[in-house]
Formats: C-alpha cells, sequence, structure tokens
C-alpha cells in the first residue's frame, strides 16, 4: 500500500468514483467524481482526534461491524492516504453546526460554539461555516488504457436462518479476520462476542451460500483454504481450543496449498465431510451444530461456542452501474465477463479495457496478484505502441447521397454521428475513432447513403441468397 | 472476376467427426466464382496456412474462404496468412462450421453436412463481394486508469507505473488496501497482508 502512495506515477484518487466513460482504445476521456469528505485533505494529518471526540457510533463497516466508528472517522489505522472523512448521512451537526452555517456565539465566552470535531482537529482541517458542496468535484481524465479491478464483498450471514444468524457467537468468517486481527475490535484475541469470553469450541462451515443452488452456484475458491488458515493460527495459539470444521469437500487445488490442510489435520484440527443443516441455540446460549459425517454415513451433533460461517464472495451492487458506463458486460454470476475464458482472460469485449482480480471471479490473492500484472502487461500494449489500429470495419457516409435527414444520428448508440456543412448544406459525417462498426445507421439510411465496409448491402444480400437457395 | 479459394478445415475430430468435410469440399468446387477447394486436417497450423500461402502466391486465389471454426480467435490468424502472401487481409471470410454446426448437431451428420455447404456457399457469395479495406490509426494518451485499489488494482498500478505510464488509480472508499486490509494473515505462507 506504501508503495502504491509513493510511487511518483501513480496518482491516487481516493473517495472517488467513476462516473463518466467516453472514447476508445488509446483515448478515453473519464470523469471521476471526488466526493466531498466534509475534512480538507490538504490540512488533515491524519492524527484522529476528531474521531475521538464524535459522540455518533455507527457500526465500523472496517471491523464488519462487530464495534462502532463515528460519523467522522479513518477507515482504519494503517489507512493510505490517512486522512478523515465524514459521514454525513450518520452526522448530528452538532451544536447546529450544518456545513455552511455560521457558529452560535457563546453568551458566557463571546466565542463561536464550535461542534466537537472541529473543535479538536488541531490542523484547522475541519471549518464547518465552509458551504461545501454535497456533490464534491468533477475531474477530468485523458487515458490510454482502463484496468477494472473492483473486487468482491462478502455475503452477509442473515441470509442463512438456518443457522441462526441473529446470534453473536454464529459470525462470518471475515469477521473471524477481524477478531484475529491486532488492530481488529480484541486487539487480537479470539473472544465470544457475546460474552466476550475465550471459547472452548469452534465449529466452522463451509460452502456458505456458495455451491448452492438457492444462492450461488459457483465455488468461492478461497473459502477451504482461510478457513484452514484461520484454525491453525488459532490451534497454534490456543491449543485447548478444539475446532470442528465441516466442509462439503476439502478444496486446496493451488501450490504447496494440499501440505497446508494436511498439516492441519497433524494439529489435530477435525475435518468432517457433510454441510451442517442447521444450528440449534442451546439454553445455555451454546450453539449446537447439527451436522454430518459422510465418511461415517452418521450424524453428528457439535455443541460449539463459537460458529464461523464461510459465507461466498460476491459482486457488489454497485457493480451494474459501473458495468453500464463502461459498457461491459457481466456473467451469469454477476461478474464482469472476460473475452475468452481460456485465451482473454483479462481482455474484455470493449477494447482497451481490462479486468483483473475478483471482478472477473473469485480467487485468491495468489492469483489475483498474478492476473493484475497480466491486466497490467495487456493493458501497457497500445501505450507501449503509441498508437491504435482502427478497423476498416466502420460505417462511412456518401455526402452526394446524404440528404441530411439527421435520422442516423440519435441511433447510433456511440453518438459517432453528426450533421456537419458539406458543400454548403448539412450532411451526416460520422466519427471513425467513435464508430464500432454495428450498422445500425446504415440499415435505417433511407437514401442509402451510408455504407457499412465488409458488411455492404449486396454482399449480405447475396449471402441471404445463398443460405435461401437449394443447392 | 473474383477468383475465391474455399479452405475446409477438419479440426481434428472436432468438424470432420460430424460433419463429411470431404463431400463439402467437392461441393465449394462447383460453386460459381470458386477455383480452388481444398481440405486439410488443421487450416490454422504453419502447414495449413501454407496452402492458402502457396495458392495466393501462385495468382488462384483473391479471395479466401476459410470453413472452419470461430472467426473471434481464429481469424486474426487468417488474416495474417493472408497479408504474408502479399493480398489484402480483408479479402477474408469465414465460415463457421464448427462452433455453428457440428458442435450443435453433433447426432445428425447428414444434416450437419448440409448446413456446412450451406454456410459455405453463403461465405463464398460474400466473398465474391469483397473488396480490399485499409486500417486506419490514431494517436495514444500514454497513461491508464484502474478502478478499485484492493490487492488486484494496487498490483496493476504498481505494473504499470514501473513501466513508465502515469497511471489514476481510482478507489471509491477513503483509503487503499480493499478488502485484503482487512486480513490478519493470508495463506499460504501465513504472512501479514499489508
Amino acid at each position: 500500500m506504501v508503495q502504491v502512495s509513493t510511487n511518483p506515477n501513480i496518482q491516487l484518487l481516493t473517495y472517488s468514483e467513476v462516473e463518466e466513460v467516453s472514447g476508445f482504445v488509446g483515448n478515453f476521456q473519464v470523469k471521476v467524481r471526488k466526493k466531498q469528505a466534509w475534512v480538507d485533505w490538504e490540512k488533515c494529518t491524519g492524527c484522529g482526534e476528531c474521531t475521538e471526540k464524535c459522540p455518533v457510533k455507527v457500526p465500523n463497516e472496517f471491523n464488519a461491524g462487530l464495534d462502532h466508528r463515528g460519523a467522522v472517522y479513518i477507515q482504519f489505522p494503517q489507512a493510505v492516504p490517512k486522512k478523515a472523512v465524514i459521514d454525513i448521512n450518520n452526522c448530528i451537526n452538532c451544536a447546529g453546526r450544518k456545513f455552511g452555517t455560521e457558529p452560535r456565539i457563546s453568551k458566557r465566552t463571546g466565542k463561536p460554539i464550535l461542534a466537537p470535531c472541529e473543535r479538536a482537529c488541531p490542523a484547522g482541517a475541519i471549518n464547518r461555516s465552509l458551504p461545501l458542496s454535497p456533490e464534491g468535484e468533477v475531474l477530468e481524465l485523458k487515458v490510454g488504457t482502463i484496468i477494472v479491478a473492483t473486487g468482491f464483498k462478502v455475503m452477509e450471514k442473515d441470509w442463512f436462518k438456518e443457522y441462526a444468524p441473529q446470534h453473536p457467537d454464529v459470525i462470518t468468517a471475515l469477521q473471524l479476520e477481524r477478531l484475529m486481527s491486532a488492530t481488529g475490535p480484541t486487539g487480537g484475541k479470539i473472544l465470544r462476542p457475546s460474552n466476550q469470553k475465550k471459547p472452548k469450541v469452534i465449529s466452522f462451515i463451509s460452502c456458505v451460500g456458495s455451491r448452492d443452488a438457492k444462492y450461488h452456484t459457483y465455488c468461492s475458491r478461497v473459502c477451504c483454504m482461510y478457513m484452514i488458515k484461520q484454525a491453525r493460527i488459532i490451534k497454534e495459539k490456543y491449543p485447548d481450543i478444539e475446532i470442528y470444521m465441516h466442509f462439503m469437500d476439502v478444496r486446496t487445488p493451488g501450490k504447496d496449498y494440499d501440505e497446508y490442510y494436511t498439516a492441519a489435520i497433524e494439529k489435530g484440527i477435525t475435518f468432517l465431510r457433510g454441510k451442517p443443516g442447521g444450528i440449534e441455540v442451546l439454553p445455555d446460549g451454546r450453539l449446537r451444530v447439527m451436522g454430518y459425517d459422510a465418511n461415517l454415513d452418521k450424524d453428528i451433533e457439535v455443541d460449539a461456542d463459537l460458529v464461523v460461517l464461510a459465507t461466498a464472495m460476491e459482486v457488489p451492487e454497485d457493480i451494474k452501474q459501473l458495468a453500464q458506463k463502461l459498457s461491459l458486460s457481466l456473467d451469469a454470476s454477476g461478474f464482469f465477463k472476460e473475452l475468452h475464458p481460456k485465451l482473454k482472460p483479462v481482455e474484455t469485449a470493449v477494447e482497451g479495457v481490462f479486468l483483473a482480480g475478483c471482478c472477473q471471479g473469485p480467487k485468491d490473492i495468489p492469483d489475483t496478484v498474478s492476473q493484475a500484472k497480466g491486466a497490467a502487461a495487456a493493458a501497457a500494449v497500445p501505450l507501449a505502441q503509441g498508437k491504435v489500429t482502427i478497423e476498416p470495419t466502420i460505417s462511412e457516409v456518401d455526402p452526394q447521397r446524404c440528404s441530411g435527414c439527421g435520422l442516423c444520428v440519435p441511433l447510433c448508440p456511440y453518438h459517432a454521428i453528426s450533421l456537419r456543412e458539406y458543400q454548403g448544406k448539412l450532411r451526416a459525417k460520422i466519427e471513425f475513432t467513435q464508430c464500432k462498426g454495428c450498422g445500425v445507421c446504415a440499415a435505417a439510411c433511407p437514401s442509402k447513403a451510408i455504407i457499412l465496409h465488409g458488411f455492404t448491402d449486396e454482399q449480405i444480400e447475396a449471402q441471404v441468397e445463398a443460405l435461401t437457395s437449394c443447392w | 472476376m473474383a477468383k475465391v479459394g474455399v479452405y475446409v478445415c477438419h479440426c481434428g475430430e472436432n468438424i470432420a467427426g460430424v460433419v463429411d468435410c470431404e463431400a463439402v469440399r467437392s461441393f465449394a468446387e462447383r460453386l460459381p466464382g470458386v477455383t480452388v477447394a481444398r481440405s486439410y486436417l488443421f487450416m490454422c497450423s504453419d502447414p495449413g496456412q501454407e496452402i492458402i500461402k502457396k495458392d495466393i502466391k501462385e495468382g488462384l486465389v483473391d479471395r479466401v474462404v476459410v470453413a472452419a471454426c470461430t472467426p473471434r480467435t481464429h481469424e486474426p490468424i487468417f488474416r495474417k496468412a493472408l497479408e504474408a502472401a502479399g493480398l489484402n487481409k480483408y479479402l477474408l471470410e469465414m465460415a463457421n462450421i464448427r462452433d455453428q454446426d457440428s458442435w450443435v448437431h453433433p447426432h445428425d451428420k447428414e444434416g450437419a453436412t448440409e448446413k456446412a455447404k450451406q454456410l459455405v456457399a453463403s461465405a463464398v457469395a460474400k466473398a465474391r463481394l469483397l473488396e480490399p479495406l485499409e486500417e486506419l490509426e490514431v494517436g495514444v494518451e500514454r497513461s491508464a486508469m484502474v478502478v478499485g485499489g484492493g490487492v488486484a488494482g494496487m498490483f496493476a498500478s504498481l505494473e504499470l507505473a514501473n513501466m513508465g505510464y502515469k497511471v489514476y488509480l481510482v478507489e471509491k472508499q477513503p483509503s487503499i488496501g480493499g478488502v485484503m486490509a482487512q486480513l490478519d494473515k493470508t495463506f499460504p505462507t501465513n504472512d501479514c497482508s499489508a
């Protein structure tokens, strides 16, 4: 992360979203909206004083909802850049300090009454008197190629009513990750969220939402390995904790992965093949996992203090909007579709736009790094060549035949056609860099003035005639 | 008059296992405008391409129909062959008798062979009317945008930046790092993720 922020060739645009993309390979114009942080990032030093004074408590996304953050917050301790933002939807505007209003003056001291966050900031980065725009600002970029690497989200546990998702000791694997982390809510101690006591028995359940016709038919590919990793680390730190792992199958097909799994068995972790049917909450608050051992063909019940659900990787909701902005297509599972599953795994149907990481399909970190480096190499090709060739199978207007009716202009899905003056009259003109050769204009032109090179009327009619003849 | 060469590919068993390629070849030979019709085990292989190049160089053929697989993967290969033999590469037409024929009708050999003939006849009809086309070139903005600042976005950005290109890394959260930043240690090396 630090390498990225210190590289002189990389300009970080965080808290920003792609708004609009136009143009074509080699010459994309992009509008990026820099969202309103409500904190002056030029001045903010990331000290965190403001975050401690904010009285608001909202679930902390970074700790997967296991603790709270303020309305003004720094995403996480090692954030890059380390800057505070105000989550304006949850801000309660203490002391009536809505942005863009002057502070009230204290009758007692004669000084302005400020909100706690702005009072706390030693750098003067929060000034609620400023009429900041909630829209932020729009930056315009010109780029040759684009790599989409928008990642995934972890499926919520609430979908799985059979596993008592409302119980605080039923957690997702991402929540366990935060419990294990030194920067997490427990400082790295494994404690049951319900009573902050160390669990004696932990059960893991795999394929929660993956390989399940009700949710996602695909395998999320990382769960087996991260569950084994979590179990191993816990077992190494706390050998007395009993660990039961319920798998549909253990899938460890990566370099050194199966050895990693075998070592987990040797550490005394119990692996059971069979997906549990449900979880029963016992009167003492413990959790009875109603499992099945396929090897013994026997039902098995495990009374656990903590249950970890390996919920599926899935696409974030906003993937569709981005797909629309970039004219990309999605596959049946909702991930971005690559041009060819084997031969063009980082390319897309839009020339100059490439894919990397889990937005293209679930994968682990080694595969993600490989794909990202592959996408970077592919995206560098047009940049290195310094020029792009445009296929000549595109449309062209014969200005002599064109009547200037303008029918084609709104029909073009790529906004490639405009009416321009030609010999004193308005005639349609197709910008060749924008045209994708779809042929909509050529089919619609009442004067037959538009020719789609490589697919002329005569050529297509000859084809149709041949197809409909009896040979 | 255009001189059309038709090249029927067996694609190993992919096409020839269903379609009677010899019947298609001899059918093509009799089509108007066709001067040469040949078939081969793998048209896309070097010796396969050589057959096409030789016919072009000897002046037997000035329009090419390849009855084989999908143009999505193979059109560039055959276009290069045309170019190498001195013919404009847009004087090529492909008839997809694999994806659109042998793969979809594996249990109807006779019907598939008839369909292959129709597809070839159609491609020949178009090929006779093909005209040479020239590619256009435009300059390139030597910079890139990476959308998303997780593992994939960060590595892609670093690679491009290290190659010397300007990179705009767009991330919707206040910090880069993505889901990776939330992870404690990562398999198989158990080292920290950040």
